[in-house]
């Protein structure tokens, strides 16, 4: 994991904080969404989390590094959206190992464009109504219910197609998977 | 291995946080079955993520910062004061207000009839887009070569822009204050969502496009016509018709903004333009023969020069140019695909 070296030899400043959240709300965001899985419900988190770190500032003088703290709130908030909408599940958990989110994963500029084509050429080759219903979904944020109401089709139709385009994407995107779970079991077992 | 498709179905909506209590319980199951459930699992959330990776609108701190401060402003008021007059970042141009009303062409009569006697705002944009706060923290992106205008009442009684041009606004929620924007003949009321709104400069044609929440869309003047639009949803004014209908966006409609581009089979001619208003670019094709040719891409977020790149290269033109002003050449392409 990257670590956030603050030279905080002082007070956590109104520039220290705000250079903390622009260099922390891509990463933390990620892990906030990794555990929501709902883009606008993960930045409204990592801003509460932001907000309590602000409110509780006078606790950070003196080199506490502020990271280790919002990523606490920021499980914990997390968890507690995911309960109460009964969403939580422990050993899901366990499965998805949220923390590695925290880490962000780069692959090098030449898989990156591989990877990029590869994902355009499975998108091309989707049939047309998938292909809408996937980005009406991924690219507008729209909820399945949002989606079967604008087209005049059944939360079931979307849920078929959308799942229709995931193994689209699992079955062309093997070589980058194999891959990145190799990488990832390396660190991890 | 395959995964049974009531299964993949139960994954992906998980993936996409659309799975309920039920459906949860039900995906556990499934997994706790066997090691091998579990690593399909892992592959297909893998995939998702590869794709999320691509797809998904890229975060944009400074824009979360900008939300941030000012959902939180009793915290930050001391230094909102200070940084509204020292911010460079977006600042060079950041309120620009006309100093008279006389420069203001077609919207001036408008404007007159809409704020009598009041000072009014204009705030305005050129070459490039951008962002402006409202002084009720809504926000308003303008697209290049746009103008919004509201004046001193907003946000005491109501809430009141007329915009001419393309602007995406992003209302903050307030259901004492209903927001009203005009473009053209077309009139939306909303309390709080995200949409993006156009109207020409010459006519009174008017298209809205709803992003996120509610929008009611009308006739100006006539709010009892009114249509509830749904999120993806558009609503159009056609002027020399007199019709005003619902309608399905056409899948580039947000591309000043995002930058993002859908091209399905389009026609160059029309791929060219949407580029060309995008980046306040010029792109000149050799012969008008070439503006046929039909192309099918995405892209996102990518300089002109290398879109434009793509475009020759798969449509086997040449392109010569550079920085604002560009020619594509080439032969007309033989069959249209």
């Amino acid at each position: 994991m990257k670590k956030y070296q603050p030279s905080l030899d002082r007070r956590l400043t109104e520039e220290d904080f705000k250079n903390l959240f622009l260099k922390e709300f891509a990463n933390l965001k990620n892990y906030a969404h990794s555990i929501v899985k709902e883009n606008e419900t993960s930045s409204d988190i990592v801003q509460e989390a932001f907000l309590a770190l602000w409110e509780n500032r006078e606790k950070f003088e003196n080199e506490r590094n502020p990271k280790p703290y919002l990523i606490t709130i920021i499980r914990n908030k997390s968890i507690n959206y995911l309960r109460n909408h009964k969403k939580y599940h422990p050993d899901l958990e366990a499965i998805e190992d949220w923390e590695q989110h925290l880490t962000v994963q780069s692959t090098d500029q030449y898989t990156q464009k591989q990877l990029k084509a590869k994902i355009q050429e499975t998108l091309d080759h989707l049939p047309p109504k998938c292909r809408e219903i996937f980005m009406m979904n991924r690219q507008k944020g729209l909820k399945y219910k949002d989606i079967a109401s604008t087209l005049g089709i059944s939360v079931k139709t979307v849920e078929a197609q959308m799942a229709k385009a995931l193994k689209a994407f699992h079955d062309n995107l093997g070589e980058f998977i194999m891959l990145l779970l190799a990488f990832f079991m390396k660190i991890f077992f | 291995m395959d995964v049974p498709e009531d299964i993949l179905e139960l994954i992906t909506s998980y993936l996409s946080g659309e799975l309920n209590e039920e459906g949860i319980r039900r995906l556990v199951n499934w997994l706790n079955e066997s090691a091998d459930n579990k690593k399909l699992f892992l592959e297909y959330k893998k995939a998702w993520e590869l794709q999320a990776s691509i797809m998904e609108p890229a975060i944009k701190p400074e824009e979360e910062w900008e939300n941030f401060r000012r959902k939180n402003l009793s915290a930050f008021m001391k230094n909102e004061v200070k940084e509204k007059r020292t911010n460079s970042r977006f600042g060079q141009s950041y309120w620009r207000i006309a100093a008279s009303l006389a420069l203001i062409f077609i919207s001036a009569l408008a404007a007159i009839y809409l704020f009598r006697n009041q000072e009014v705002e204009i705030l305005q944009t050129q070459a490039i887009k951008e962002i402006f706060t409202l002084p009720d923290g809504s926000i308003i992106t303008l697209a290049p070569n746009s103008k919004a205008i509201y004046d001193g009442s907003y946000g005491k009684k109501e809430r009141k822009i007329m915009v001419t041009g393309w602007a995406y606004i992003k209302v903050e929620k307030n259901e004492n204050l209903p927001f009203r924007a005009l473009a053209g003949n077309l009139e939306i009321l909303v309390s709080g969502t995200s949409f993006y709104i156009q109207s020409s400069a010459t006519s009174q044609d008017a298209l809205v496009v709803l992003e996120s929440g509610k929008v009611k869309a009308y006739r100006k003047g006539n709010p009892s016509d009114a249509i509830e639009l749904k999120p993806g949803q558009a609503a159009s004014y056609i002027s020399s018709k007199d019709i005003f209908t619902i309608t399905h966006p056409e899948p580039n409609y947000a591309a000043w903004n995002t930058l993002r581009f859908y091209f399905n089979n389009t026609s160059l001619e029309e791929v060219v333009t949407l580029i060309e208003r995008a980046y306040s670019i010029k792109v000149k094709l050799s012969s008008p023969d070439i503006g046929t040719c039909r192309l099918t891409a995405t892209f996102d977020n990518q300089s002109p020069e290398a879109i434009l790149q793509v475009i020759a290269s798969a449509l086997h033109l040449k392109l010569e140019g550079g920085n604002t002003e560009f020619v594509l050449k080439g032969m007309p392409c033989q069959s249209n695909k």
